[in-house]
């Protein structure tokens, strides 16, 4: 699903606007189907002030991090310069990171970056899996692949799924969300 | 009685400040230049007192030219009186004229008229969108600790210098009459025991301060870090009992001055100036 953020204004300035937007958004994404991604696309918006950006995508991936909606995906898209900023200002602040879609199809880690870009080509190559396949995709102790999983799901650009082993017990099981490399 | 008397170019925004900001009696008559902040003051004072049922009596400015530039900025909407405006103002049409906002979201409703006719009036795409930076998050703040009935007044002049004297630049106002910045930050228990008003207004500036219980606080950092991109800049902070001023360049820290305020603002008063347009 697209979202344009558009229809709101070129514009966006404040944090009460940037609450009703984020509140949109969550209708919607409650609304999409588990393993689809809503795409928030910024083409034709010129500006966001970083109250706004703070209350509308930082609050969303605040969210995920605290278990909302993580088994469906959010990407933005069509991001210009300025508003790609912004972003990338208060997810860093936040210690937040979202994933955009460039112009060219590829894709921008926003905000946290450290080890999340490799972490997210991990996660491109693999496409469906567990938190023991990156481990060993990226060499990791399964603590530390958990740890960065935690993140990536957070961003949005891939979801989680709660499933049942074979053999019992319970596992997450995880999903590249980004359209196009899904 | 109480007059508030303004004289001469700028009288608010040069900090010569009245007995009262109750007054009975507002008196124009020898006002020769009004800046913006001059405009949303008068604007925030006057409606307060009509809000209180407490309408002051106004005696107009007697120069035609001020009288023709106050109506095309907006304040005779505000301003009861018989402004009979013929004279043509000497003043170029203004940036953003004055607005009253009763919320931060009715600043947002207003963008797609403000942003083309700023476009229009501003050459710079840049300067455009960092201005309307430094607004929404001014208008944020405001609509955070000024949320009252006689909501917050937003105004805006570019200035060549060529009729004004004043210096060239982006010159914005924004007055609300709400609780104020010091009384906000003690709403938060980390600041309640800090008596003087100017210290919380520095430390305003800071990230992370507020007087809310969200995780927030960096609007006025982000209006310093524009401003100060923008080009040389300066800005003032009048709240409570409290002033801080400020000049601002990308390439240095801040020059900063605090000083205690009588009589108290009721709300928080905001100037800024920035270089360029």
């Amino acid at each position: 699903m697209r979202y344009s953020i558009v229809k709101w204004n070129v514009f966006l300035a404040t944090r009460e606007r940037g609450r009703r937007v984020r509140e949109d958004i969550e209708h919607k994404l409650a609304e999409i189907a588990a393993g689809a991604t809503l795409t928030m696309d910024f083409s034709g918006v010129e500006g966001i002030t970083v109250s706004f950006g703070d209350e509308c995508v930082a609050k969303l991936i605040l969210a995920r991090a605290a278990g909302d909606y993580v088994d469906r995906g959010l990407v933005v898209e069509g991001a210009n310069e300025d508003v790609h900023e912004t972003l990338e200002t208060i997810l860093a602040r936040r210690k937040l990171a979202a994933v955009s879609l460039t112009s060219s199809g590829g894709l921008h880690v926003l905000g946290n970056q450290r080890w999340l870009p490799e972490t997210l080509d991990a996660a491109l190559e693999l496409r469906s899996f567990r938190a023991s396949d990156l481990a060993v995709h990226l060499e990791l102790t399964p603590q530390a692949a958990n740890n960065r999983l935690r993140v990536l799901v957070a961003s949005g650009a891939v979801s989680r799924e709660l499933v049942v082993p074979e053999g019992g017990g319970k596992e997450f099981s995880y999903r590249i969300a980004v359209p196009a490399y899904a | 009685m109480a007059v508030l008397k303004l004289t001469g170019s700028a009288p608010l925004l040069s900090g010569r400040v009245p007995v009262s900001w109750s007054p009975d009696h507002i008196d124009l008559s020898e006002l020769k230049w009004a800046t913006p902040f001059d405009v949303v003051v008068l604007a925030i004072v006057w409606t307060r007192l009509e809000e209180q049922g407490q309408v002051p009596t106004i005696e107009l400015p007697h120069d035609p030219s001020v009288r023709a530039y106050l109506v095309d900025v907006g304040l005779a909407d505000v301003i009861g009186g018989r402004w009979d405006a013929h004279a043509a103002s000497t003043a170029d049409p203004p940036l953003i004229r004055l607005v009253r906002l009763a919320s931060a979201d009715a600043w947002d409703d207003l963008q797609p008229e403000l942003w083309p006719a700023a476009h229009a009036i501003l050459d710079d795409p840049d300067l455009v969108l960092r201005t309307f930076d430094i607004l929404g998050e001014l208008v944020d703040n405001a609509a955070t600790h000024g949320q009252g009935p006689a909501g917050t007044f937003v105004c805006a002049q570019r200035y060549t210098g060529a009729s004004s004297g004043l210096p060239p630049g982006v010159w914005l106002g924004i007055a609300d009459g709400g609780r104020g910045i010091p009384a906000h930050l003690r709403l938060n228990p980390k600041y309640r025991d800090i008596e003087r008003d100017e210290q919380l207004i520095q430390l305003s500036r800071r990230p992370w301060v507020t007087g809310t219980r969200d995780r927030r606080g960096w609007g006025l950092v982000e209006v310093f870090e524009e401003a100060a991109k923008s080009g040389p800049s300066e800005l003032i902070i009048r709240s409570g009992r409290g002033e801080g001023y400020f000049r601002l360049r990308s390439t240095n820290r801040p020059h900063a001055r605090y000083r205690p305020l009588r009589p108290a603002i009721p709300g928080a008063w905001v100037h800024l100036r920035v270089e360029g347009g």
